[in-house]
């Protein structure tokens, strides 16, 4: 039965109360012409009042428990709606009572119920299917890794092997061609190490924990610039304050950063790598500045590209995966990553990180 | 070489490799530290699994007297390297061999699912050629010079 209906009902209900009292007064006038006395008038009156309030009690009660029964289902149901979006996975609260119901709130709960499943149904195929992809490019950076490095190993050896055994019949020309194909076995190698080393990057669970990052910078610029090196840069490290983040990764960041910084600038006559943070709201931001080779802000937006270099191998070796690793990280921890740079003057990196672990994905 | 005629118990180092030539790389890089003896080649898993457990092929074999280390692939066709693995450190006549695996890959989880097998060691072969050289004759010198095994 539908609320319309219902209402019709209660409509009557109440109708019964006027019909009720005309009842009554009718049996009143019928006594009165039997001749009844004062005392007797005033009996029925009272009685009459007691009934009429009682009427209209019960009428109050059904209103109430109509009410009731309407609105409290829709509470629960409004409940279970904003829970649902906050947390679709738990299940739902049982609703037999107001689910069994005939009329449209049950057919609401219904619909809700029915909706809600195939949602999650939905939400679990697209989990399934997150998961297959993830396999297939697993299986496929495993068959790169093995499959790709057999034949350029193969390529390599018996390059070098002509070189061992025959080599009284290669001229000059014919050396450095063999040199040219090892170059490129060799090379082809680290890029293939490089992609697979980005992809899993991308894959990678993250760690996160409270990072000294002082401390951690220090040990990146001791790996790289072995003290007492008589030719090494004038590196100054400022405040650094600590991020939560994965440590690993943050060095990797730093480890790609500052071996840039030394690199682009290692022609110059007296190298300076300045290496500072501040703390804004609930980020650091880091920065790294060198006044090396820089680049020209046209290609900014290139410099963090996988494989993309802006100078010539000749000039400065690398495969161009640095960067797009440090993008990759900073980014994995819901930080961004930012450059400047002036050619011939120098080029400042940055990056944000966040101080807690709240509030970020 | 003949198998037939061949003398199992001499065999020190069994190659388990598919690829003929990693299989020429590696006994080129063996026998440039002079470690190039009594190399026997298998090049599936199964017919590894044949000579380490002396059946078939291999029925001749004494199995009391193992190689004094095993090198193996990971990739290989019909019964792949992680399968042969298992099979050789779950039996106790063969789980006491040193077994080395010499693959391409780095993938975590054969890193991960090879020592928990319980494999001896894990090398990746270098792309390059001098690197590999180097890789494979420490790995040789170790493993047959320097480790003491339970072979004689």
């Amino acid at each position: 039965m539908n609320i319309a209906n219902k209402t019709v009902l209660v409509l009557i209900a109440f109708a019964l109360v006027p019909l009720t009292l005309a009842a009554v007064f009718a049996y009143e006038i019928e006594k009165r012409q039997i001749g009844i006395t004062q005392a007797q008038l005033a009996d029925m009156q009272s009685a009459f009042l007691l009934f009429a309030f009682m009427i209209a009690l019960l009428s109050i009660f059904a209103g109430l428990f109509m009410a009731k029964r309407l609105t409290d289902p829709l509470r629960l149901l409004a409940a279970a709606v904003a829970d649902f979006a906050v947390h679709p996975d738990k299940p739902l609260p049982p609703l037999l009572a107001a689910a069994s119901r005939d009329d449209e709130v049950g057919i609401v709960w219904n619909e809700f119920h029915v909706m809600s499943e195939k949602i999650l149904h939905y939400h679990q195929d697209l989990e399934d299917e997150v998961k297959k992809r993830t396999e297939e490019l697993e299986s496929f950076s495993y068959s790169v890794s093995h499959d790709l490095r057999a034949p350029l190993r193969a390529m390599d050896g018996f390059v070098k092997m002509l070189e061992e055994e025959y080599s009284a019949s290669f001229d000059e020309e014919g050396k450095r061609m063999l040199a040219v194909i090892h170059t490129n076995a060799k090379q082809m190698g680290k890029l293939i190490d490089d992609l697979l080393a980005f992809s899993r990057l991308g894959r990678q669970e993250i760690k996160k924990a409270p990072v000294a990052m002082e401390a951690l910078v220090r040990s990146v610029e001791g790996d790289l610039q072995p003290s007492g090196s008589d030719r090494g840069a004038d590196i100054r490290i400022g405040d650094l304050p600590d991020a939560h983040a994965d440590a690993s990764m943050i060095q990797l960041v730093w480890t790609n950063l500052l071996s840039n910084a030394l690199k682009f600038s290692r022609s110059r006559e007296k190298a300076r790598i300045e290496i500072g943070g501040r703390v804004e709201g609930d980020h650091v931001v880091y920065f790294i500045r060198d006044n090396g080779v820089g680049f020209d802000m046209k290609y900014v937006d290139k410099l963090f590209n996988v494989f993309q270099r802006l100078h010539a191998v000749k000039d400065f070796e690398g495969t161009g995966i640095g960067l797009a690793n440090v993008k990759r990280i900073v980014e994995r921890h819901g930080g961004e990553v930012r450059a400047e740079g002036v050619v011939d003057e120098g080029a400042a990196f940055y990056f944000t990180l966040p101080t807690s672990g709240s509030g970020t994905t | 070489m003949d198998d037939n005629n061949k003398n199992w118990s001499e065999v020190e180092l069994l190659l388990v490799e598919d690829n003929p030539n990693d299989v020429e790389l590696t006994l080129r890089a063996l026998r440039k530290h002079n470690l190039a003896n009594h190399i026997h080649t298998v090049e599936d898993g199964e017919e590894a699994l044949e000579f380490i457990f002396c059946t078939d092929r291999y029925a001749g074999r004494d199995i009391h007297i193992p190689p004094r280390v095993i090198l193996l692939d990971l990739k290989l066709p019909k019964v792949s390297g992680l399968e042969v693995l298992k099979k050789i450190k779950s039996d106790e006549r063969t789980k006491t061999i040193p077994v080395v695996v010499l693959t391409s890959s780095e993938e975590a989880s054969d890193l991960k699912e090879a020592y928990l097998l319980g494999v001896n060691s894990y090398l990746v072969k270098p792309v390059d050629f001098e690197d590999f050289i180097k890789v494979l004759g420490k790995a040789g010198l170790y493993w047959l010079l320097i480790n003491k095994s339970l072979r004689w």
